[in-house]
């Protein structure tokens, strides 16, 4: 008896711990620190620089979003397929990291207006020219960041291929330098970022483009669900961003034009 | 916050194939690893020096340094010495070496159990060093090694969800990767840990049979 008491009372409380944690969380628009939630291998939105500093165009997006809205922007780094589930558990608070607002996601979180798109590449040595389209894949290793939009487009795809997914976008750009890999399906702009980068300067190239998203689907920012006032609020942001021509000059910065 | 598995049950095949990948890197590992593992185990008690610091080096490395570390060096440092493996080779030779450390202080222990009486026994009959260890030390010793080995497994079985790092479609990257579309992290991580569960109930229930059929106590 004691026992099957003891057991519901201990149910009970994790039960309402459980549930605390949506209750805790009030509108944003009050809140003087934003938690943003980001990962960082993704060049040229969000990056360390040769000082180890978080760096991007996201990076200083986010911080020209929060200088507008008067808060301070408190920024970490995590894996990329563990940004969703962290904002639903308010571990941070939006996530700035070339998000893009697929349908799929937008059944979980809620998206800004989109500020950027981008087509994919896939990226090989730069010797090899055997692999000029998604056929060309066939029987071959292509690598992939685990959770992003590449990956579910090639999981989609007819072609018998084997997908390698990482949680760093430089360790899926290594294993093709290192042969290990055939090519590596990733954001055209990122793409670029590593094949100019001096560290693998001349052992890349893009292959070939590929239209992953859909225009309307491009690069958000995402809160929680059910906060209308804070989500007006970043629109008007961006808004006031892209009107003084601020959002153009960090793409041009950063050579995404 | 409400829970719903029915995103995640239709993607049963998926974990499914993971803990197939799960058993067999574990397995493989167990496998080489033993055989390392006794190497190292006897060359720690052999009676020559240079051997026992070289097999007490080895364990002291092994078990001094955490496991992601030594998987991270083996895939993705070896490169830079022209030793390039595939995740899966890095994983199970990673895995395997990292068991050997373990595996060999457990058969130091078997043997160092054995009562001294047997070793002088088997001397006076005339047996060489080699010939006691073969057919009276190690016999005796296998037995009391069994319950400990059978924790290595174990412990493989939980260890190999380090192979998710390396790009294996394991158990727990199975699971990333449901998650991943999902966003049900709690469904998808109580699935991944019943599976893990049931895999070490299997091999516990395995290991308390053979223990129960050779008598050990």
């Amino acid at each position: 008896m004691f026992r099957k008491l003891a057991f519901a009372v201990v149910m009970a409380s994790i039960a309402a711990w459980a549930s605390s944690g949506a209750a805790l969380a009030g509108s944003l628009a009050d809140k003087d620190v934003l938690t943003v939630g980001t990962e960082g291998t993704y060049p040229p939105y969000e990056y360390y620089d040769e000082s180890n500093t978080l760096t991007g165009f996201d990076m200083e997006l986010i911080v020209k979003v929060g200088e507008k809205l008067g808060k301070e922007v408190k920024i970490v780094d995590m894996a990329f397929d563990g940004l969703i589930p962290a904002l639903l558990t308010n571990k941070i608070d939006v996530i700035a990291a070339a998000l893009n607002s697929t349908e799929e996601r937008k059944q979980r979180v809620d998206f800004s207006d989109v500020y950027d798109i981008a087509d994919s590449a896939i990226v090989v040595k730069s010797d090899n020219d055997s692999i000029k389209s998604l056929e060309d894949l066939e029987g071959k290793i292509v690598g992939v960041q685990l959770g992003t939009t590449e990956d579910i487009f090639l999981g989609r795809q007819d072609i018998k291929y084997e997908i390698k997914r990482y949680q760093k976008t430089d360790d899926a750009i290594r294993e093709v330098i290192l042969g290990r890999n055939d090519g590596v399906l990733i954001g055209t702009f990122v793409g670029n970022s590593y094949i100019d980068s001096d560290r693998f300067k001349g052992a890349l190239k893009t292959a070939f483009r590929v239209e992953v998203n859909k225009q309307d689907e491009g690069f958000s920012l995402a809160i929680r669900k059910g906060d209308p006032q804070f989500l007006e609020a970043l629109n008007s942001a961006l808004r006031e961003l892209a009107d003084s021509g601020e959002i153009q000059a960090l793409k041009k910065k950063y050579r995404m034009d | 916050m409400g829970f719903d598995f029915s995103l995640v049950i239709p993607r049963m095949g998926l974990f499914l194939d993971g803990a197939l990948v799960t058993v067999e890197t574990s397995a493989m590992a167990l496998l080489f690893g033993s055989i390392l593992g006794v190497v190292v185990g006897i060359l720690r008690v052999v009676p020559l020096k240079p051997l026992q610091v070289l097999a007490a080096c080895y364990i002291y490395v092994i078990r001094g340094t955490p496991a992601l570390t030594q998987l991270f060096f083996i895939y993705f440092g070896l490169p830079s010495l022209g030793i390039n493996l595939s995740g899966m080779a890095s994983g199970v030779l990673g895995l395997s070496l990292n068991s050997a450390g373990y595996v060999g202080e457990i058969v130091r222990g078997g043997i160092e159990g054995v009562p001294a009486g047997q070793w002088e026994a088997s001397r006076v009959l005339g047996l060489s060093y080699a010939k006691s260890m073969r057919f009276v030390i190690l016999p005796q010793a296998v037995r009391s090694m069994l319950p400990a080995f059978g924790n290595e497994f174990v412990t493989l079985i939980k260890e190999s969800s380090l192979l998710s790092t390396l790009a294996i479609t394991e158990l727990t990257m199975a699971g990333q990767q449901v998650r991943s579309v999902t966003y049900a992290s709690f469904e998808t991580f109580i699935v991944v840990g019943a599976i893990y569960l049931a895999l070490t109930s299997i091999t516990g229930f395995g290991l308390r049979f053979v223990e129960k059929k050779w008598n050990v106590v």
